[in-house]
């Protein structure tokens, strides 16, 4: 039986994001802005969602006088990468 | 959103994220080698026209110098991601940069060569980080540059039988050309490299 697809990775800036974090140890806001193309209010909202399910961490702070928003992803947000990527991989191979 | 764009997705970002942590060390490189350079310019004909003694403490320039453009050029850096490769990268540095400090402490209290060590061990720094960032350039570069190393061994070697008479009819050039051997191995292992990886960088 095929495993159903992780709906909130299901989504396509979410899995962006995730994608872009599961290869670096950090990433900052502007960075994933630019890199996905998304706008700023789009990608608070779902930076916002996919760290309230435990898959990111966020963590504000200041370099010089700018105001930085750092990304990670968590054990959490890796374990249901791998495992979205495995059930994709289930649907592809039907 | 069909499971295909999502494998689009998933590899385009992954490939995007990877092209970007391999382009941003060329600027580095050339930071130091053109000031290490530039500081043993100055310190060869300082040596070669007998000017004031304490401008020997003029190499400490080259940490100076290299830490404040490394500093700058880190700050004015558009936004990339901190990867796994630049923790290695800076943890490597950081061991060898220190490593070559004491280098200079053991030069100059037991009379050992410093250019001899300090190559030796930037040539080390060179080839990991080659290695780790897989620039090939970047790697041959180091390893050659620990070959040259040797250099300064063997003129010892032949300087030291050399008769003192002959050495004393030798001219400063060859004296002091330790110094000038020093720059060309900083040109073959950082600036050399350091201009094709940002040529790369600048081309994706």
């Amino acid at each position: 039986m095929l495993k159903p697809l992780d709906p909130l990775l299901h989504s396509e800036l979410r899995l962006a994001v995730i994608s872009i974090l599961i290869g670096v140890e950090a990433a900052d806001f502007v960075y994933l802005k630019e890199r996905t193309g998304a706008t700023s209010g789009n990608l608070s909202v779902q930076i916002d969602k996919l760290s309230k399910a435990g898959y990111i961490e966020v963590e504000k702070g200041f370099v010089g006088r700018k105001p930085r928003t750092l990304c990670k992803i968590t054990e959490i947000g890796r374990a249901a990468f791998k495992e979205y990527v495995e059930a994709l991989k289930g649907y592809i191979n039907m | 959103m069909d499971r295909e764009k999502s494998l689009e997705i998933i590899s385009q970002m992954i490939a995007d994220t990877s092209n970007q942590i391999e382009s941003n060390s060329g600027k580095y490189f050339l930071a130091w080698g053109y000031t290490t350079i530039a500081v043993s310019i100055f310190e060869y004909f300082v040596m070669c026209l007998n000017l004031n003694p304490m401008l020997i403490w003029a190499w400490w320039l080259i940490p100076v110098i290299g830490g404040v453009a490394t500093t700058l050029l880190a700050h004015k850096e558009a936004p990339t991601p901190k990867s796994y490769v630049d923790r290695s990268i800076s943890a490597v540095w950081a061991v060898f940069g220190v490593s070559s400090l004491y280098a200079f402490v053991a030069a100059v209290v037991y009379g050992t060569s410093m250019f001899f060590l300090i190559v030796l061990l930037m040539g080390m720094g060179t080839v990991i980080t080659g290695a780790i960032c897989r620039h090939r350039n970047l790697t041959i570069c180091g390893g050659v540059a620990m070959l040259l190393s040797l250099i300064f061994p063997i003129k010892h070697i032949v300087v030291k039988n050399l008769e003192t008479e002959a050495l004393h009819s030798t001219t400063n050039w060859l004296i002091y050309s330790d110094i000038i051997i020093f720059a060309l191995i900083f040109l073959v292992m950082m600036v050399i490299p350091g201009h094709i990886m940002h040529k790369r960088s600048s081309n994706n």
